[in-house]
């Protein structure tokens, strides 16, 4: 019972931040209908932003919340900046080319990203500052829980109601949800279909630069090609809520944290990056709409 | 009709974008690289409107293959091709004959990944496994069974037939990119199976002794006349594609491409017309694999990545979607080019990818263009 609980927080965690990473798949997917295979980087570019704010303050072992916040900050803007950039170099001159055509075009952008990264920051692991105040762990019945898995899931969480906030009662979130119906009557009725094309590209990669930083510290370094698995785990956490769907991708998200993690646990440790393409596969094969989907695939 | 541009139309264009790279470059690579990118943006730019202002985004047809379908160029360039083909493992060195044969089994790959990205217009991302799949069952017939050569030469390409029905059966129903992505995951389980399974694969360590394939009177082969076994095989392999594009089938494929609604109405199964590809695509990857295997002499999980998939999808895609020499073009270019770039090995993927992106910008229909 330890095992199984130990395993569900673990669970939750991982699910906590491929949630964040599988809002921006959904949300551009809803919007353009492009499985943005770039977005992986976008989340591995965040982590190196926190990175690179931690250096900037001079970040130490003893350091709080403060620069936890201000890397977090970093990482975001980093993410939503190349978000942007691939969105306007990449994808807009392309848009109303043929779908094959838009997904070459973002495996290649995945490509380059990664490359990039790797030429100005070097093929090996860079380490992020261990932080004390997030190794703290508290030891509940022999389940052990760290403050650095509470702060993943209290940011996520928050993170996620304050998405929920912008999507549902303000006009820009309307106006997503308007262009994702139909982009040709939303622009008839004066919504500007462009903007609101950059600002879900903008919000999608804000969120996964925000997970990029979180990992950062959880794992305690970062890898030019995290990017990759992270990216189809979380593409699959949106196909699993069903994508498009918002809601859906959060819980998809925990879902696949927790049945990843208890597969891992119970069945085999080998295959762990395994069973989230199993899951793909499965959901591929018995409801391609996902959890919560409404339209066919 | 040309007007002389405004200072805001110029800076919004020009000046912008490259400020703006250099801005958000300056974080990840510094103060230097972020220049030279910034600059690059720039040129990028500058050649990206030239390009469109002369003649709109797109061009109906392909560079080369209006002149080379005028006349009765084409025939003739492929017995050039061919008799040179057939000459250069007698004049290459070991280094050259080398890329020479990798040539060869990037062709035969994107061949066999051209029936279903060209012909039918679905994406598969994981084509490599297929690849994969044939050269371990090659090895590990081979190797602890000793099974020889010709008749495990078939197993692989069966195998990896067989193993392309249990993906393809739930994934053809759907939608082109739930296909792609699928198929992608497809790959990553076979690569993560080859790693872990140790008792049957001996997980990362790979499998070692591959035999050579035997002839009678030649024996083992090796170096050249290895080069020419695979070169026999490329060969039967274009001439079974070609015979599959003139004949009914071939057209149903062309058809369901173009649109599949249609096609179904008309009384095509479309379901099994695409099933029937999917696997003769795998099997095509399957012999490939198993050559490979046995020009290694050794397999392991590392040769069969997804990157490998990219690139295969590359070579499609760079020659020409649905082009028999188009695809053979685009398996050369990309097997070659790199040998001849050694001193760049950095920017090698980052230009491989820069690559993609301005071929779908440029070139959707690849150098060779679309032959419908």
């Amino acid at each position: 019972m330890k095992i199984f609980i130990q395993q569900v927080i673990n669970g939750l965690t991982a699910g906590s931040v491929y949630a964040l990473i599988a809002l921006g798949y959904t949300m551009v997917y809803g919007i353009i209908e492009l499985i943005n295979f770039a977005h992986g980087e976008i989340y591995m570019i965040g982590a190196y932003g926190g990175l690179l704010v931690l250096a900037l303050v001079g970040a130490h072992h003893t350091s709080g919340f403060g620069t936890i916040l201000l890397a977090m900050t970093g990482g975001m803007f980093l993410s939503m900046a190349y978000g942007l950039s691939v969105e306007k170099f990449a994808y807009k001159p392309i848009r109303n080319s043929s779908r094959l055509s838009l997904l070459i075009t973002a495996l290649g952008a995945s490509i380059f990203l990664q490359n990039f990264v790797m030429i100005g920051q070097g093929a090996s692991d860079k380490s992020y500052v261990s932080l004390a105040v997030l190794n703290t762990a508290f030891n509940i019945h022999g389940v052990s829980v760290t403050v650095n898995q509470v702060l993943i899931f209290a940011v996520a969480l928050a993170v996620m109601l304050l998405l929920d906030l912008f999507v549902n009662r303000t006009m820009t979130g309307w106006a997503m949800k308007a262009v994702s119906q139909d982009p040709v009557t939303a622009q008839l009725v004066g919504i500007n279909v462009n903007t609101v094309i950059s600002i879900t590209f903008i919000v999608g990669s804000g969120l996964a630069g925000v997970a990029g930083v979180l990992i950062g510290f959880y794992y305690g370094m970062v890898n030019f090609s995290i990017g990759y698995l992270a990216g189809i785990k979380a593409f699959t956490a949106a196909v699993l809520g069903g994508i498009g769907d918002i809601r859906g991708a959060m819980v998809g998200g925990l879902l696949l944290g927790l049945m990843e993690s208890l597969g891992a646990a119970y069945i085999s440790p080998d295959y762990k990056d395994a069973f989230a393409f199993i899951i793909l596969i499965l959901i591929l094969l018995i409801k391609p709409s996902g959890l919560f989907g409404k339209g066919q695939a | 009709m040309t007007s002389v541009p405004s200072i805001r139309t110029l800076f919004t264009t020009y000046v912008l974008p490259a400020v703006w790279t250099a801005a958000i470059a300056f974080p990840i690579m510094g103060f230097s690289r972020a220049t030279a990118a910034a600059l690059f943006m720039l040129a990028g730019i500058i050649v990206f409107t030239v390009i469109t202002r002369r003649r709109g985004l797109r061009r109906p047809h392909g560079l080369l293959r209006a002149r080379l379908e005028s006349s009765r160029a084409v025939r003739h360039a492929w017995v050039f091709v061919l008799a040179a083909a057939i000459a250069a493992p007698l004049l290459l060195n070991s280094y050259s004959l080398d890329v020479f044969t990798s040539v060869l089994f990037y062709m035969m790959l994107a061949l066999g990944l051209n029936l279903l990205v060209g012909d039918l217009g679905l994406l598969n991302l994981g084509y490599i496994a297929f690849y994969g799949i044939g050269a371990y069952t090659y090895a590990i017939l081979a190797a602890r069974f000793g099974i020889s050569f010709w008749i495990a030469l078939a197993a692989g390409g069966a195998a990896a037939s067989v193993f392309s029905l249990i993906i393809a059966i739930p994934t053809l129903r759907l939608r082109g990119d739930y296909l792609a992505i699928a198929t992608l995951g497809f790959g990553e389980i076979v690569r993560i199976v080859f790693n872990n399974w140790d008792s049957l694969t001996n997980g990362p360590n790979g499998i070692m002794n591959v035999p050579r394939p035997w002839l009678p009177w030649i024996g083992f082969l090796s170096g050249m006349s290895f080069t020419y076994l695979v070169l026999c095989f490329v060969i039967l392999q274009v001439y079974v594609l070609v015979r599959i594009k003139q004949c009914r089938f071939g057209r149903y494929a062309v058809a369901i491409r173009e649109n599949e609604r249609a096609s179904a109405m008309v009384g095509i199964n479309t379901y099994a017309v695409k099933t029937v590809y999917f696997m003769l695509s795998a099997f095509f990857g399957g012999v490939a694999g198993v050559l490979f295997a046995s020009k290694q002499m050794f397999v392991s999980p590392d040769s069969f990545t997804f990157i490998e998939s990219v690139y295969v999808l590359a070579m499609v895609i760079l020659g020409g979607m649905g082009n028999i020499a188009g695809v053979m073009l685009g398996a050369f270019t990309l097997v070659v080019l790199p040998e001849l770039l050694r001193g760049f090995v950095v920017y090698r993927m980052l230009i491989f990818a820069l690559l993609l992106i301005t071929m779908m910008l440029f070139r959707p229909e690849g150098l060779l263009g679309k032959k419908a």
